[in-house]
């Protein structure tokens, strides 16, 4: 099925169903209603449309589900969105609020071409050497007028390698990896013939991938921004893993943050060095966890655990906390070397 | 009072209004306090080192209290430095300001209700962007803020140089250095506030920039707030707007309480919410409290400077490694507690006991000195044995809490719930709860005390309303007795059986209560394991000072009324016309009021007890003297109890307690046990030591002791003792625990569930045990 057959707001119906689906078991319709500020009614007569495409289940009256096609074409609307947005935050330095509305109308209307060169863009800036050391940084300073500069890891950029330290960071082949590994896609280095499915399937820079499975002849089971996908064994060696992400460094300036769950910090093996990426934690919890410095960015390193293996303990920006194991799991992070 | 101090006026409707700009004039409060220059409230994290420094800045001029409605304790303390007047309000510890959890809540209350003239945050040096978070947000109720750098010694030791006065200009307020355990830059803080209580302090407090996003949305939301300006006159706009983008339940509460529009406001709340969640995608507290952080982190670095990049918890790591090994943490909490126990139990207990004989001996030098009658009994059984009664406790209370506040200004508290959480959490309970159960295994009351140490408000209620079920040092002495009594081949077993039922029924109700009355998610346990510090003296006594006060003055005065009113409920009706010093020294009320002490200590003061429990006699002289005097009166103190109120009560439910096995005589002992478990032996023996007692063979009666009158008692069987220790065990706690319960849980609600379950759980384990126990042959 191809984008461009389907009307924009239709479109934009699917993208809400899938982040909605993210956060919740199902959809109801008032759920719809409310997100596109739309009455109930617009919602209804729509979700009747995308029905007969046989893109969503609509029979119930209240619960929606999407179909296997309309997941998958959800999901590459919703990639191309969180995609065009990151680029526009983070490298044009576009602010969050005009991001999100550009995003929004350059989705439906961006063309594969164009795409895909952005794509090389975004590519190019972060990941190859010849670029001049931090000139994304000082772009973004300038407009931020930030006084400090942001630390650049150049050094460690070295492609088609795998460099590992405490084999957590440095770039990555996909196909390098084992299973239960993890990072952000940095670059797909292949001819246009390999490179355009890709892309089109929604493998974009930026995007975290966390391996499931390898099988024997090389073919991997992949999630992809939290959506499983496969990948033949020369597709995975065309792309490159950057395993840490270059996009939210913690610096307070907002940016995406991947939808996928990577790792909880109830996973992290004692010992281990940790960055947080986000609370998925709620209420009481989230907020006490706020206040005690789980803040997107804030690195830390798990201490110890009890004889029963719960709490356990972690140093987090200097200071000791003790935590029960089913509140670290509310607590994304990657794992870093110390 | 001068009249000079009072020309400056405190603007009393300071808003954040004027970002940046503006400032206020600090100055004297004439309206309602006017004997107070300036009203100081003094914040900060826990751990900072906020008590040490309002010791030092307070002296002994303390006063402490509750705030009102709740029971996080309220310290206040008065400094009159050179006529000028200041009062500190000591605000409870927290992390932050959320409507979460209570403390935060009456801090934050306190700040808007009361708008002290100047808010002074003591902030650990070494830990300065948390701790700055909690500052931001007072800075943000409008309230001029005072920061000090406390732990300034143990910042400089890790290489932390931080420019105070670039750090002071970046915020927009003072910032002072101190030790607040050394008295260090105390000096200087004392000066700060006096120059804030004459007006010459100007703080150009400076609100945090949340950046263009949410600065809009918090506009208009401001906008919509004004929409009812009666509303608009009473709170903070800029706060509140920002409480509610933070989706705070305490705020909402507020514009759905009190804003005309309250619906409105909410649907724009929520629609900004919704906004900022698809701008920065994630949700719109997460955002708020990452805006802070950014902003924080900011400021700090541009004025700290680590110069030797050395963290704080090098030489905390290298104890803890040791300390929360998973193995041998195990071993270490084991023995930390065993010491704490020894400590309270084994110099408290002797103390107690003395406290307990010192005041027998004077009730009954009174007795003989004082000419017989009514004022007599009631001066020497209910208010001097009353007075005994509450102080036979205030050793135990006195050593626990000097131990308990060396765990905790050490640091190994949190460690100690680190190690037991996963176990007390099974059961719905805190790591810190182990500290109240163990206590309670020697004394519920000092047990009930130690609950403080736990913080959620829920996790402190299930704790108090189970430990007492524990076997304590009272109870024991009377399920000895009676497992001796009718299962002489197995006492040992019977009592480690009873003992330990104690424990699996008190989890078993915690786990209950967990899992109806205090339903829902459970608090969070995220809590800092701050770094090992040397605990001061005067920190350690301090707190425990305040605890035996409060234990004195709170419970005290409680536990005194009760024994008045349950020596009244034993003495009255007075039985045959002649009132005689013998029936009052006969009247188990006297021993009624003593705590916790051993049988023999209990009945040291009635020779004809402790002749029918069969212990020796130790006030000789003194009791033989009274013998005299009581042989030729007619002892009567069967009858007197009898007919007493007590006795009528025990009469009348007696059909209630019929299907447990129990009769008159055993539920008028187990109502006397409300003033102390272990006077039911003491009252039972009054009661059997008569009943068939021909007053001429006084002897022979006497050389009888009560285990062997209660075997012989045809009423009596296995199966009733077997119920009867159960129901002991279990049944409503003693006056003292119920006192404290009430004090410390600050509701009568709680305090008469307290009693109305365990009297529940009691008689119905009574219940199956004497039936099963009479299925298998033992009735």
């Amino acid at each position: 099925m191809l984008i461009g057959r389907l009307t924009e707001s239709l479109e934009d119906y699917l993208e809400i169903m899938y982040r909605l689906l993210q956060t919740q078991r199902v959809v109801r319709v008032r759920d719809i209603a409310r997100e596109k500020n739309v009455k109930t009614s617009s919602v209804i007569s729509a979700l009747r449309r995308l029905d007969k495409e046989g893109l969503v289940n609509y029979k119930a009256r209240e619960y929606v589900d999407l179909t296997e096609n309309g997941r998958n074409l959800a999901f590459r609307i919703y990639q191309r969105h969180n995609f065009l947005k990151r680029f526009l935050v983070d490298f044009l330095q576009v602010d969050p609020e005009t991001a999100e509305k550009d995003a929004c109308s350059m989705e439906h209307a961006i063309s594969i071409t164009t795409l895909e060169r952005i794509a090389s863009m975004s590519e190019f800036l972060s990941y190859c050497p010849e670029v001049e050391t931090g000139i994304i940084d000082k772009f973004r300073d300038r407009w931020l007028n930030h006084l400090n500069t942001h630390e650049c890891h150049c050094d460690k950029r070295v492609e088609g390698e795998c460099h590992k330290h405490d084999g957590v960071e440095g770039i990555c082949r996909l196909a390098s990896l084992k299973e239960g590994d993890g990072g952000v896609i940095a670059r797909i280095v292949a001819d246009e013939a390999m490179r355009t499915p890709l892309i089109q399937r929604g493998v974009l820079p930026g995007a975290s991938l966390h391996v499931v499975d390898v099988n024997r002849s090389g073919e991997m089971t992949v999630r992809v921004a939290g959506e499983t996908m496969r990948f033949e064994k020369r597709q995975a060696e065309s792309v490159l893993v950057w395993s840490r992400d270059r996009w939210s460094d913690g610096n307070g300036i907002a940016t995406m943050s991947e939808p996928s769950v990577s790792r909880t910090l109830a996973d992290v093996t004692i010992g281990r060095s940790f960055r947080v990426r986000k609370l998925t934690a709620q209420g009481e919890i989230r907020q006490r966890m706020t206040e005690m410095g789980f803040i997107r960015g804030a690195k830390g390193r798990i201490l110890r655990e009890a004889l029963l293996r719960d709490p356990v303990e972690v140093e987090l920006s200097g200071s000791k906390l003790s935590l029960r194991r089913v509140e670290a799991a509310g607590v994304i992070v990657e794992e870093i070397s110390a | 009072m001068p009249d000079h101090r009072h020309h400056h006026r405190k603007r009393r409707n300071h808003g954040f209004g004027m970002m940046g700009g503006g400032g206020w004039r600090l100055g004297s409060v004439t309206d309602d306090k006017a004997d107070v220059d300036l009203r100081v409230a003094l914040a900060g994290n826990p751990n900072a080192g906020k008590t040490s420094l309002f010791n030092a800045l307070t002296g002994q001029h303390q006063h402490i209290g509750n705030y009102p409605g709740v029971t996080v304790e309220k310290k206040v303390g008065r400094i009159d430095r050179d006529g000028v007047k200041i009062e500190i309000v000591d605000l409870p510890g927290t992390y932050s300001l959320s409507a979460y959890s209570l403390e935060e809540v009456v801090a934050r209350d306190f700040v808007l209700r009361e708008k002290p003239d100047l808010i002074v945050d003591v902030l650990d040096s070494t830990n300065l962007e948390r701790n700055l978070y909690l500052l931001l947000q007072f800075q943000e109720l409008g309230i001029p803020v005072l920061g000090v750098l406390n732990m300034s010694d143990e910042a400089e030791a890790l290489g932390l140089v931080i420019d105070e006065q670039q750090l002071g200009t970046i915020l927009g307020i003072p910032f002072v250095k101190t030790v607040g355990n050394k008295g260090k830059g105390v000096t200087e803080l004392m000066g700060l506030l006096v120059k804030a209580a004459n007006g010459e302090l100007n703080i150009n407090g400076r609100r945090i920039n949340y950046g263009r996003d949410l600065e809009k949305s918090r506009a208009e939301l401001v906008d919509e707030l004004k929409t009812d300006p009666d509303f608009a006159e009473l709170i903070n706009l800029d706060w509140l707007a920002i409480k509610l983008l933070e989706d705070d339940d305490d705020a909402v509460a507020k514009v759905e309480t009190g804003h005309a529009k309250a619906d409105h406001v909410i649907a724009v709340m929520e629609e900004k919410q919704q906004r900022i969640r698809k701008q920065f995608d994630e949700d719109a507290p997460v955002v708020v409290a990452e805006q802070r952080y950014a902003y924080i982190h900011g400021a700090v670095r541009e004025t700290v400077i680590n110069k030797e990049a050395k963290t704080r918890i090098d030489f905390t790591e290298m104890v803890d490694s040791i300390v929360l090994n998973r193995f041998a943490g195990l071993f270490i909490f084991f023995g930390v507690m065993y010491l704490i126990y020894q400590i309270t139990f084994t110099i408290g207990n002797p103390i107690s006991d003395l406290i307990d004989h010192g005041f027998g001996v004077l009730s009954m030098w009174l007795t003989l000195q004082l000419p017989p009658g009514i004022f007599t009994d009631m001066l020497v059984d209910g208010i001097i044995g009353g007075v005994g009664g509450v102080l036979v406790f205030l050793p135990l209370v006195v050593l626990l809490f000097l131990g308990l506040s060396l765990l905790e200004d050490s640091g190994y508290m949190a460690r100690a719930a680190f190690v037991m959480d996963r176990f007390f959490h099974l059961f719905g309970m805190h790591g810190r709860s182990f500290v109240p159960f163990m206590i309670a295994t020697g004394c519920a009351v000092p047990a009930i005390m130690s609950a403080r140490t736990l913080v959620n408000p829920r996790d402190r209620v299930i704790t108090v309303l189970v430990t007492p079920l524990l076997m304590c040092g009272a109870k024991s002495p009377v399920i000895a007795m009676l497992a001796a009594a009718f299962f002489p081949e197995h006492s040992g077993i019977i009592f480690w059986l009873v003992w330990f039922g104690g424990w699996l029924i008190a989890f078993t109700a915690a786990l209950t209560l967990r899992k109806t009355l205090f339903r829902g998610e459970a608090a969070p346990f995220v809590m800092e394991l701050p770094p090992y510090r040397r605990p001061t003296i005067r920190g350690a006594f301090g707190h425990m000072w305040e605890r035996s006060w409060m234990y004195l003055k709170k419970a005290g005065t409680f536990i005194l009324a009760a024994s008045i009113v349950i020596w009244f409920l034993l003495a009255f009706p007075r039985t045959g016309t002649e009132p005689t010093s013998g029936s009052v020294l006969d009247d188990p009320s006297l021993q009624a009021s003593t705590g916790l002490v051993e049988q023999g200590d209990l009945t040291d003061s009635d020779p004809r007890l402790q002749a029918s429990t069969g212990t020796t006699l130790d006030t000789g002289a003194l009791v033989d003297e009274g013998s005299a005097e009581h042989a030729s009166v007619a002892y009567n103190g069967n009858e007197q109890i009898r007919n007493s109120y007590a006795g009528r009560i025990g009469r009348f439910i007696e059909p209630v307690m019929k299907p447990v096995g129990f009769d008159w005589k055993i539920t008028v002992g187990l109502l006397s046990g409300f003033a102390a478990k272990e006077v039911i032996i003491s009252t039972m023996g009054i009661i059997y030591g008569i009943e068939d007692a021909d007053p001429d063979a006084e002897g022979a009666v006497e050389r009888t002791p009560l285990k062997e009158r209660l075997v012989e008692d045809p009423s009596y069987s296995p199966a009733t003792a077997l119920a009867l220790m159960f129901f002991v065990l279990l049944y409503v706690p003693c006056m003292a625990v119920m006192a404290v319960v009430w004090k410390e849980l600050g509701a009568w609600a709680w305090t008469l569930f307290l009693a109305v379950y365990t009297l529940a759980v009691s008689w119905t384990l009574a219940f199956l045990v004497y039936h099963t126990a009479v299925f298998f042959g033992l009735g």
